[in-house]
């Protein structure tokens, strides 16, 4: 079966890394699988010589893409590769038209939501702010207004002279 | 010429949908000058090309022509200037035939001699006049613009005869494909008064295209004049005699806008270009494009919110692309786009910057949405939204699909609480207006200085001998007082010391002696200009100031439970408040003091509406002063205990201190494990003791205190809640509960991709 085996760089949980593998350099193969074969796990048969140098996959007949982790040396002419299906990039046209609830995400911030993966430390902030003015003065100058602070209270004592 | 409205029978194609519709109009009206229109689409749900046809200019003609097949019947109008529209037609390609519009059908033809054309597609629109030689025809493309609530419109002059065609009309959303002879000035380009291109814009499935209008577009070695959005399909079309399929890239396909005003490569990374030319008989300059006249340029994995600057030429005919610093030519055509979205939007909006935001320095692309109940256009601009009335379109072809069966009112939403309902004030009694005073005279204050007591009190206990002595300067009481001070000192309640200034709060008449019980002549403890004042008012507001609450973070960090804040009032203490209430706001103060008895009430309004408390608190402000031993003592008030505070400053001030919490966690959570105030208080306090501490009130706002690493939004993203189709995404994205309908691989790879959507990825 027909494969093109290349190296790619972007992250794997990158949806479509069709870009990267357009731009890398292919290696076409002829390519065995172990049988029996999980079409989502497949396991490649290679020579010594393809063991290293390849992190990604195309499989045409499947139309599929697939991620190629450590080859094991079986005997001094073949390897197996272990594959895994890169199911995003695999699906990635489809996946875009997926209508989702995103709750995390790079471009957006909704800053009333709390945020309980931002770290927190274990400092605190005080912030002390003082009202702008305030009636209370122990301070017996003043600018031309008598200073009273005393009240006295006394009974009767309108000047009338009451039942005089 | 009136054109009557009529409707064709449902056009298939793939799985859109479309009907022709023709309102109608009167086609010579100022509305429409210059009234050389050509014709739209409206189009919805827009998976695939649709083909409506194009204008085709020819050496004597110009043809418009329809696409047509054995299923399909169109009806197309068409005008061109009054002048020669007598001689106006479409020719229908299929049939080979000319229709007058004056007739019951299709098309529109007029007399004359019939012209040659070139158009030889199925899906060509041709415009056909006859006798054109010496006549100046325009040519009008328009679209409507819901950010002016207008047209904005495209125009081409020519003068016959013209070799090549004029272009056409195709594509499932609005396309114009102009000019490609190698020595025309064509520009492709729509602009409104302000030289925005104005096409279609929003999440809207329904692309209206009335007018299209283009600027001149020099040839390749000219330079461009700014061309501004074009808006494209790659659709079928003819060249020269020659014939070439058209080609759907993808399934959705992509739309390319372009900017025809370019300085530089703005090109990103990680962009992605197909080249597919469809011509094999063109000669070109192109090295990318070696197969003929028209290539499609194709833009993919475009991250969103970022503009594009391109430069296109015509190039042998060609309108191609090219970057200036790299001079790299590209054939350019374009192709559809399954769904005219947000998508296509962002990704025509690519700059090197990343703060770009969409429509900058470009201009906007906008389209309206069709409510197919009330057949109204639902403006979506990128800014915001905006609903317009369905525009005239008596000179438009219009394309119906099949009506979405579903509405909004079919989602099971919530309801929403009734935020914006106003609940019942809680206001404090106004008491500035009300004064309390004295009642029947059963007791009278008096505000005195420190030296009004100091000489009363001489009056009644200095030494016989002292001239102050209350006898001495013969002070004449009524024969009711003896000439025992204790007489006297039986008619005096109390004597209290308040921190404020009587003399300024306004409670004082003029300056008088001291009346004691019924005596007329008064007790004068100090000389004219310095003797006490009567009190009228018992009660007295002050005003305590008002306080901006600030914000910190500006986000969720300044609200519960990630602050705390608490309220601080001399000789009242301290109250928790709610941060949500009162962040960004104003508070305002007032105390209310009551003279008789030294108690004191504070309340905290929002300075916005002065009817809602935020706090009511309590206590004493008076000190009193013992003047005697005896029973007048139950007159005074006990003193309530405050808490003494530690902090002094200038009324206003702030300050900031930070301190290690113990016990504090990780995340967002309770404060636990914090002190509740900064300012720490025990114990009670009495008389002058009690009036130790702040005399300022003061809130005290604690914040947990956050790290946001530069990266965050790119490994971690930001909380966020809201609902997109991926494609119009882009970076880190985390979904939550996903629903994989719409996928067609196996079971496997979508619980995979499910799990992966969940724990995020990278668009």
């Amino acid at each position: 079966m027909k494969a093109y085996l290349c190296t790619i760089s972007p992250s794997t949980l990158l949806l479509d890394k069709r870009p990267y593998y357009a731009d890398a350099v292919k290696t076409e193969l002829e390519i065995e699988i172990f049988m029996p074969c999980d079409i989502m796990n497949p396991v490649l048969k290679l020579q010594n010589q393809y063991a290293t140098g390849f992190n990604y996959m195309y499989v045409p007949k499947w139309g599929k893409y697939y991620f190629l982790d450590d080859a094991t040396i079986l005997n001094g002419e073949f390897c197996s590769v272990p594959a895994r299906m890169d199911v995003l990039t695999s699906n990635a046209d489809e996946i875009k038209n997926l209508n989702v609830r995103v709750i995390r995400y790079e471009r957006q911030n909704n800053k009333n939501l709390p945020d309980a993966k931002m770290p927190k430390t274990a400092k605190i902030f005080t912030r002390n702010k003082l009202f702008s003015t305030t009636p209370f003065s122990y301070d017996d100058t003043s600018d031309g207004y008598p200073v009273m602070h005393y009240v006295l209270s006394v009974v009767g004592g309108d000047g009338s002279g009451g039942g005089e | 010429m009136i054109l009557s409205e009529r409707y064709n029978t449902t056009v298939t194609q793939g799985d859109l949908q479309a009907t022709a519709k023709i309102p109608d109009i009167p086609i010579d009206t100022a509305e429409f000058s210059p009234a050389y229109w050509l014709g739209w689409m409206q189009v919805e749900k827009i998976p695939q090309v649709f083909n409506v046809g194009r204008i085709v200019l020819t050496d004597s003609t110009v043809v418009f022509e329809t696409l047509t097949d054995t299923t399909v019947n169109r009806d197309i109008y068409m005008e061109c200037s009054t002048d020669v529209q007598d001689n106006a037609a479409v020719y229908d390609r299929f049939d080979g035939n000319y229709y007058d519009g004056t007739e019951n059908v299709e098309k529109w033809t007029c007399s004359g001699t019939l012209g040659t054309n070139h158009n030889r597609l199925v899906n060509e629109l041709h415009y056909q006049q006859y006798g054109f030689s010496s006549i100046s025809v325009t040519f009008c493309i328009k679209i409507w613009n819901t950010n002016i609530n207008g047209w904005g419109y495209v125009t081409r002059a020519l003068t016959m005869p013209i070799n090549d065609w004029l272009g056409f009309i195709g594509g499932n959303d609005l396309t114009v494909n102009f000019p490609m002879h190698g020595d025309e000035d064509i520009s492709i380009d729509m602009f409104d008064s302000n030289g925005f291109a104005r096409i279609g814009d929003g999440e809207t499935d329904v692309l209206f295209i009335s007018e299209y209008s283009f600027n001149q577009l020099k040839n390749a070695y000219g330079y461009p004049q700014y061309g501004k959005i074009v808006m494209g399909v790659h659709v079928p079309f003819v060249y020269q005699d020659n014939a070439y399929d058209g080609t759907i890239i993808s399934e959705i396909g992509r739309i390319n806008y372009f900017h025809f005003n370019v300085s530089g490569d703005n090109i990103v990374d990680n962009e992605t270009y197909y080249w597919m030319c469809s011509s094999t008989d063109r000669t070109t300059t192109s090295p990318y494009c070696n197969n003929g006249a028209h290539g499609v340029f194709d833009r993919d994995n475009l991250p969103n919110g970022r503009g594009v600057n391109d430069r296109y030429w015509i190039i042998n005919g060609n309108v191609v692309l090219q970057y200036e610093e790299r001079y790299t030519e590209i054939f350019v055509a374009f192709h559809p786009m399954g769904i005219m979205h947000h998508a296509a939007l962002y990704r025509w909006e690519i700059t090197e910057s990343d703060t770009a935001t969409p429509g900058y320095s470009i201009g906007n692309i906008y389209y309206p949405k069709i409510d197919l109940a009330t057949n109204e256009f639902l403006g979506e601009l990128i800014t915001g939204t905006e609903t317009v009335i369905k525009p005239q379109l008596p000179t438009w072809m219009k394309y119906e699909i099949s009506e979405n069966t579903y509405t909004e009112d079919d989602k099971p939403v919530p309801t929403e609480p009734d935020t914006d309902s106003d609940g019942d004030n809680i206001s404090p009694h106004d008491f500035t207006n009300q004064q309390v005073g004295n009642a029947n005279n059963f007791v009278t204050l008096y505000a005195m200085s420190a030296d009004n007591v100091e000489k009363f009190g001489r009056m009644l206990w200095a030494a016989l001998s002292d001239p102050n002595y209350w006898h001495l300067i013969g002070t004449v009481f009524t024969s009711d007082f003896s000439i025992n001070p204790a007489d006297i000192l039986s008619y005096i309640n109390f004597l209290r010391y308040y921190p404020f200034n009587l003399g300024l709060s306004g409670t004082g008449g003029a300056e008088t002696g001291i009346y004691i019980g019924r005596a007329t002549t008064p007790i004068l403890p100090g000389s004219v200009g310095n003797l006490p004042k009567k009190i009228s008012h018992n009660l007295i507001v002050l005003d305590g100031g008002t306080l901006d609450v600030p914000t910190l973070y500006g986000d969720f960090r300044d609200y519960e439970p990630c602050s705390d804040i608490t309220l601080y009032i001399p000789f009242c203490g301290s109250a928790k408040l709610c941060p949500s209430e009162i962040v960004g706001k104003t508070l305002t103060l007032k105390y209310y003091v009551d003279l008789q008895t030294g108690a004191l009430k504070a309340i905290t309004t929002l300075a916005s509406d002065t009817s809602y408390i935020v706090a009511s608190l309590a206590g004493t402000c008076g000190a009193s002063i013992q003047i005697t031993s005896n029973n007048n003592i139950e007159f005074l008030q006990r003193i309530a205990t405050v808490a003494a505070g530690a902090i002094t400053g200038t009324t206003g001030a702030e300050s900031i201190t930070e301190t290690i919490a113990a016990g504090a966690v990780s995340g967002v959570g309770a404060m636990s494990g914090l002190p509740s105030v900064a300012v720490h208080s025990s114990g009670n306090s009495t008389g002058f003791a009690n009036l130790a501490g702040c005399d300022t009130a003061y809130i005290t706002i604690q914040y947990q205190k956050y790290i946001v690493p530069d990266n965050y939004g790119h490994t971690t993203g930001y909380a966020v809640q809201f609902s997109d189709d991926i494609k119009n995404l882009s970076g880190y994205v985390l979904c939550e509960n996903v629903d994989t309908t719409g996928l067609t691989c196996s079971e496997d790879e979508r619980t995979a991709i499910k799990q992966l959507l969940e724990r995020g990825i990278y668009v």
